[in-house]
């Protein structure tokens, strides 16, 4: 696989294997900065530990991922959002006893600096970090239109609500690539459509995005590329076009060759 | 942060500084004094369990590594107790460090296991270290302290009296763990204590605030162990086991996990309801063991999650009316 300069992320020949169950086999690709790039493929293909391990939670069998040009394969999670790179899980995982706008001003915790020392005492910086960091998070809320509910606790919010919450929250730790597991699951096609335009906006912004999704038809009609993994091999990668017409896609995640 | 928060502090101060004038009879401030000392260490323990979200049932240990540092330190080689305080507070901390590594690798039963076992592994250490924490007999005779050429204790004659020491210590520590609950560190336990993986996935290094939360808890237990050997003049090792470990965990559950507040309301009920009831002093832990029971069935929030409970809804409806 040819690498470009401006990659922003890199995976080369990922393995990772649970003990004899081989999860990912010698996967490789490459993501261009600014895209947004779905991830597709039938359950157990691993999609989400495809995104456990780029995340570094768990640790790779062999392989490199670089990012930015930087080998991350073996950092901590926190590491790799410290670098610019963070995700979202599957269910929604809130800080569920903080309201919405603590939820999000938790991340900002990497972008507002403060120290214990700051925060025992209450110095000035640990207050102005404080206001920075509530000025911060609100502007978020505002992107992701929960500005109205700030206050609420995050426990209370509906399902689509919470996910653009964690939305708002990875963007506060100033990622420059977002990997959102399947960021539409649970919610209608209303619900679906903002998702899609909210992307949209996010990514309009410079902000690579990647997301794995069951939902077919929202990715080809936000992704400008497609990776298809199945039985944790790569399968194909190409753009919406070419994945709808590629014969072992339709093979392998359709199981019919004559649909689509 | 506000002015008005800021008041609530001072006026608090004043209080702890004139109550003990206020015509209050000596065996009240004594018993008082205890509960302030108890209250600091089950401060540290409330942020643990209610803040952090981390368990410790050996809170008795550091609470001993700071009274006997203390008192070694004053009667041994007369230092000032000024000194020999702070200096039980950061042995302690160094010690809690240990804990807070091992939180790492356990999580709920096992690490309140693990904790256990440490508190157990300390008092023993208490008992056969004769010559650092004089064994079985402890630590007689710790003088009190100095101040001004002036003794400080709980006579009538005192000005400044371990009452002050024991409460404006509560004060002082309830004051910076409020701020720090207040900012951005406060948030990254509450994330931490909310959901652990989602706090390392919004970048917050988690296993640093573990140990930090732990290092926190055993200075406050620490610093009141400090004040405790100088209260009561003599340690012993019986007083720092597992058995005061469990009663520290009774006083954070019985007033209220994660509150300042529902720490100095158990440790009050818990230093001063034996008195009440002193004829039958063996039925103490029966008691206790009763009340939690009851508080854990009806008011999981402590009596100080009741009360605050109440009085915001009478607030509320007050307002309404209004």
């Amino acid at each position: 696989m040819s690498r470009i300069a401006f990659d922003i992320l890199y995976v080369d020949g990922l393995t990772k294997a649970f003990g004899g169950l081989v999860a990912l086999q010698d996967v490789s690709f490459n993501i261009a900065a600014g895209r947004i790039v779905g991830i597709i493929g039938p359950n157990g293909a691993g999609k989400t530990t495809l995104f456990n391990c780029i995340s570094g939670l768990e640790k790779v069998t062999s392989g490199t991922i670089l990012f930015k040009e930087r080998n991350i394969t073996r950092l901590l999670p926190h590491e790799v959002v410290k670098l610019g790179m963070v995700r979202t899980f599957q269910t929604t995982r809130l800080f569920r006893h903080m309201t919405a706008l603590e939820n999000v001003m938790a991340g900002t915790y990497l972008t507002v600096r403060s120290s214990l020392f700051a925060d025992l005492l209450l110095l000035p910086k640990a207050l102005r970090a404080e206001q920075k960091s509530r000025e911060k998070a609100m502007d978020l809320l505002k992107l992701v239109k929960l500005d109205d509910l700030a206050d609420l606790r995050a426990e209370n919010l509906t399902l689509s609500q919470a996910r653009r919450m964690e939305i708002a929250r990875v963007l506060a730790t100033g990622a420059e690539i977002l990997l959102l597991d399947e960021p539409s699951a649970g919610l209608d096609d209303n619900e679906r459509m903002e998702l899609v335009a909210l992307l949209r906006e996010i990514n309009s912004t410079g902000m690579t995005v990647v997301l794995i999704e069951h939902d077919i038809d929202l990715i080809i009609n936000l992704c400008e590329e497609i990776i298809v993994l199945n039985y944790g091999r790569l399968l194909a990668k190409g753009s919406p076009a070419a994945i709808k017409n590629n014969e072992a896609v339709l093979e392998a995640y359709l199981g019919v060759s004559d649909e689509l | 942060m506000d002015k008005r928060k800021n008041l609530i502090w001072f006026v608090l101060a004043i209080v702890i500084a004139l109550f003990p004038f206020l015509g209050v009879n000596t065996f009240t401030v004594q018993l008082l004094t205890l509960a302030g000392i108890y209250a600091t260490v089950a401060l540290g323990l409330s942020f643990v369990l209610g803040n952090a979200g981390q368990i410790s049932l050996g809170q008795a240990a550091f609470f001993g590594i700071g009274a006997f540092t203390t008192a070694q330190l004053i009667t041994k080689f007369q230092i000032s107790f000024w000194l020999a305080l702070p200096a039980g507070g950061f042995l302690a901390g160094l010690a809690g460090a240990a804990p807070g590594y091992l939180a790492l690798r356990f999580q709920g039963h096992y690490l309140a296991m693990v904790t256990l076992c440490f508190g157990l592994i300390l008092q023993i250490l208490f008992l056969e270290l004769p010559s650092i924490t004089g064994g079985a007999g402890g630590i007689p005779d710790i003088p009190s302290p100095f101040i001004l050429g002036r003794a400080i204790d709980n006579s009538a004659g005192a000005i400044i009296k371990t009452f002050h020491v024991a409460w404006f210590l509560l004060l002082a520590t309830a004051w910076l763990l409020n701020n720090l609950l207040s900012a951005r560190s406060g948030r990254a336990f509450a994330a931490i204590r909310d959901d652990t993986l989602a706090a390392e996935a919004t970048g917050i290094p988690v296993a640093g605030y573990k140990v930090r939360a732990f290092i926190i808890a055993a200075v406050l237990a620490g610093l009141s162990g400090g004040v405790y050997c100088i209260h009561t003049h003599y340690i012993g090792p019986e007083i720092f086991g597992v058995g005061s470990s469990l009663e520290f965990l009774i006083i954070v559950v019985i007033g209220g996990l994660g509150s300042p507040v529902g720490a100095v309301v158990g440790s009050l009920l818990f230093a001063v309801l034996p008195e009440v009831m002193r004829s039958y002093e063996e039925y103490r832990l029966l008691v206790f063991g009763c009340m939690l029971m009851l508080i854990v069935l009806i008011a999981p929030g402590g009596i100080w999650g009741l009360v605050s409970n109440r009085i915001s809804k009478v607030w509320k409806n007050v307002k309404n009316r209004l």
